[in-house]
């Protein structure tokens, strides 16, 4: 229980601003809404006007869950990765899930309207509507989820499994490209759109979806916490303190592609929340241990998508940015600070021992 | 059951016929060391000596059930280890790698608590057992202190202990450390071997441990398994294996040999001649070292003892109060004077208040004074 008290100062505050976050995008758009106007268009729908109901209940509040879920699916698969490849540039798409997803896309939004197969498919779903992508980017991440798990039950050494993980991501973007080579300009369009990621198109149905196999996947993090812990000693350590390496490997690689996957077939590749939020939960608490990480991630990573996706919109003006381009914004300089500081903690460790 | 295997428990570790060694694939094996017949008993330290690359690591890993045995099997108690899940292994036996663990933020709290795993619910959460264990663990390696420090923090030494007292909170009936000393200073080393040879006799624990410090492992261990050159494995009492002369062949090399008297190995090289050096007390002791180490075969006979042979050069030490070692030298014959007149005792003995001045006198091959200063 010390060890859920040490996360109560940061967790605490870090939770109060996600739902004044939440509130504030809810209220925040081209067309502002007060925040005592959301609340009650949230607590009580027949006390606002219905174009500020729909507003609010029927557009921005999946929105706002689907960047609350995407959060901290991101952050939470980011962390599993850089433990279990020892990794600090480890992220939810270490092994190529976005890559295959993207490929997945760049697919179905080729096919349609070509005909074939894969065209009447993709017309089925809508032409390259939203359905027609979500499935064709689970299709993608779930064949290179695949390849992984193919790879890692022949129990090579867990380095290898990062190598050839970033490899399929290179193999799939090789794919991507070539395609996008022979793609029509509209067609080329709506990809980059799908890979800028957007929280704007995930509808309330589409959450229906979305938010069990993400609620999933949060619940398997949380069920992996002890086996993560003894991971930080490594594999062979690990496997002398009782773990099974190669159940949890496949454990952690699981469920690193549902959230990941999940989320990148909702709300297109997201980049950098799932690297930097658990190095920023790791240096604000100054811990290690996955019993208050694993839970200062998720709400971490939460605030950060919620905020992201804010900012992204930014308030008083018509354009929108690219929420990779805000999320890279604040999550760069984390990164930075966290490679800088590894490299003189490494300092102090090589001039201390000799060897 | 035999009187003088009496005072012994049951074996904590018994290889049968056991064959260590790697499977490199597509059915080719490379074995290592076979045949191995060999024991570890409760309040025992073993250390397995063996040169480099002899196999020690992989007899280790073989023992902790690490590496699968290419051939026999090893039994933890009466059950082979392979009967074990993990979980119950790790309840068992605990190992000490050789592995760096890249500590992060841990605390050596946190690591320790590790060592709790195969006892813990699936959250982890440590229990009244588990924290006594911890805390018994984190004291009997010195680190009670220790405890919310970060492992990254630690001197290499106290990082070892630390992961000592990890495998120790496991509780283990076996505790198995593939070179735990290396890398650390000689105090360090000490220190370490030391605690665990009172782990052993404060608890019914078994320690396996690979080692170089020959001289340490000589003095601790309660038994060694020594690996030769070629895979050989004799397990024995560390005093048996030095007069068997097991040891000396373990690690023979043309340039080295092992001395029996300081239990140490010096280097072979043809002596420069024999210096014959009469005296007694720690004095005498360096001495021998320093003509030794310029490379003369060294006689010490006490200063009570039969007269000395001729041919040799000869050293005298005796207590002189007035220079800082306490001691002074009379070197009364060089290894040239030796040679050349085998009879000649140099009457001017020429005494030395230094050691350097006696190698210095020896090397110019003169008894006579050199340049009159310390001529007595």
């Amino acid at each position: 229980m010390a060890h859920a008290l040490k996360a109560v100062p940061f967790i605490l505050p870090a939770g109060i601003a996600l739902v004044a976050a939440m509130l504030a995008s809810l209220g925040f758009g081209s067309v502002p809404i007060p925040i005592p106007e959301v609340l009650r268009a949230l607590l009580d729908p027949s006390a606002v006007e219905p174009g500020v109901r729909v507003i609010v209940r029927v557009i921005r509040m999946p929105r706002m869950i689907a960047a609350v879920s995407a959060g901290a699916a991101l952050a939470l698969s980011g962390l599993q990765m850089q433990t279990l490849f020892r990794n600090p540039l480890a992220g939810p798409f270490t092994l190529g899930i976005s890559s295959g997803a993207g490929l997945g896309v760049a697919v179905v939004v080729l096919a349609a309207g070509t005909g074939g197969v894969l065209g009447t498919l993709a017309e089925g779903f809508g032409g390259y509507g939203p359905y027609a992508l979500v499935v064709a980017a689970t299709a993608g991440a779930a064949a290179v989820l695949l390849a992984i798990l193919a790879v890692a039950r022949r129990m090579a050494e867990i380095t290898t499994i990062l190598i050839l993980g970033i490899l399929f991501g290179y193999a799939a973007n090789a794919i991507t490209t070539a395609l996008l080579q022979i793609a029509e300009p509209q067609q080329i369009q709506s990809y980059i759109t799908w890979s800028f990621g957007s929280f704007a198109g995930v509808t309330w149905t589409q959450l229906g979806a979305f938010l069990p196999l993400a609620a999933v996947g949060i619940l398997l993090s949380v069920r992996l916490m002890k086996p993560l812990n003894a991971l930080l000693l490594g594999e062979r350590y690990a496997e002398t303190l009782g773990m099974s390496v190669r159940r949890n490997r496949y454990a952690i690689i699981v469920t690193t592609a549902l959230l990941a996957g999940a989320t990148t077939a909702f709300c297109g590749p997201i980049a950098f929340i799932g690297i930097a939020v658990p190095h920023l939960c790791r240096f604000a608490l100054r811990s290690s241990d996955h019993r208050v990480l694993i839970p200062a991630c998720a709400v971490t990573g939460a605030l950060v998508a919620v905020l992201s996706d804010l900012i992204s919109r930014l308030p008083g003006h018509d354009v929108t940015l690219p929420l990779n381009a805000v999320t890279a914004m604040l999550g760069a300089p984390v990164v930075v600070l966290v490679i800088v500081r590894r490299g003189r903690a490494h300092g102090r460790f090589s001039s201390g021992a000799v060897r | 059951m035999s009187v003088g295997t009496s005072y012994r428990l049951d074996p904590a570790v018994v290889t049968e016929e056991l064959t260590v060694g790697y499977r490199l694939g597509h059915g080719r094996r490379r074995a290592v060391l076979e045949g191995l017949n060999l024991e570890l008993h409760p309040r025992e330290l073993v250390c397995v000596l063996g040169p480099n690359g002899c196999g020690k690591s992989s007899l280790l890993r073989t023992v902790a059930g690490l590496l699968p045995a290419l051939g026999g099997r090893v039994l933890l108690g009466s059950t082979p280890i392979d009967a074990f899940d993990r979980n119950e292994l790790a309840r068992r036996l605990a190992v000490v790698l050789t592995d760096r663990i890249d500590p992060g933020f841990l605390t050596v709290l946190e690591l320790v608590s590790l060592g709790r795993f195969p006892y813990t619910a699936w959250n982890g959460r440590l229990e009244e057992p588990d924290r006594r264990a911890v805390a018994e663990a984190l004291a009997a390696l010195g680190l009670s202190e220790f405890g919310e420090r970060r492992i990254a923090e630690l001197s290499d030494g106290e990082q070892q202990k630390a992961m000592i007292a990890r495998a120790v909170a496991q509780r283990p009936r076996v505790l198995v450390l593939d070179e735990p000393t290396a890398y650390l200073d000689l105090p360090s080393r000490v220190e370490i071997l030391q605690l665990l040879r009172e782990r052993v006799t404060e608890t019914a624990e078994a320690v396996l441990l690979s080692t170089h410090e020959l001289e340490l492992a000589l003095r601790l261990a309660d038994r060694l398994w020594l690996i030769d050159e070629h895979g050989g494995v004799e397990c024995g009492l560390p005093e048996e294996l030095v007069l068997n002369g097991a040891i000396g062949r373990a690690f023979a090399r043309d340039e080295l040999q092992f001395d029996l008297e300081t239990a140490s190995f010096r280097p072979t090289r043809p002596a420069r001649g024999t210096v014959a050096l009469v005296g007694d007390g720690i004095a005498t002791l360096w001495t021998a070292r320093a003509l030794e180490r310029v490379g003369f075969a060294v006689r010490v006979a006490s200063s009570l003892g039969p007269p000395h042979t001729a041919e040799a050069a000869l050293v005298e030490v005796y207590d002189d109060p007035t220079t800082p070692s306490g001691a002074a030298w009379r070197v009364r014959r060089t290894p040239a004077e030796a040679g050349a007149d085998t009879r000649r005792v140099a009457a001017d003995t020429h005494r030395c208040a230094t050691l350097d001045q006696v190698l210095r006198t020896i090397e110019t091959g003169r008894t006579g004074p050199a340049d009159g200063s310390h001529a007595v």
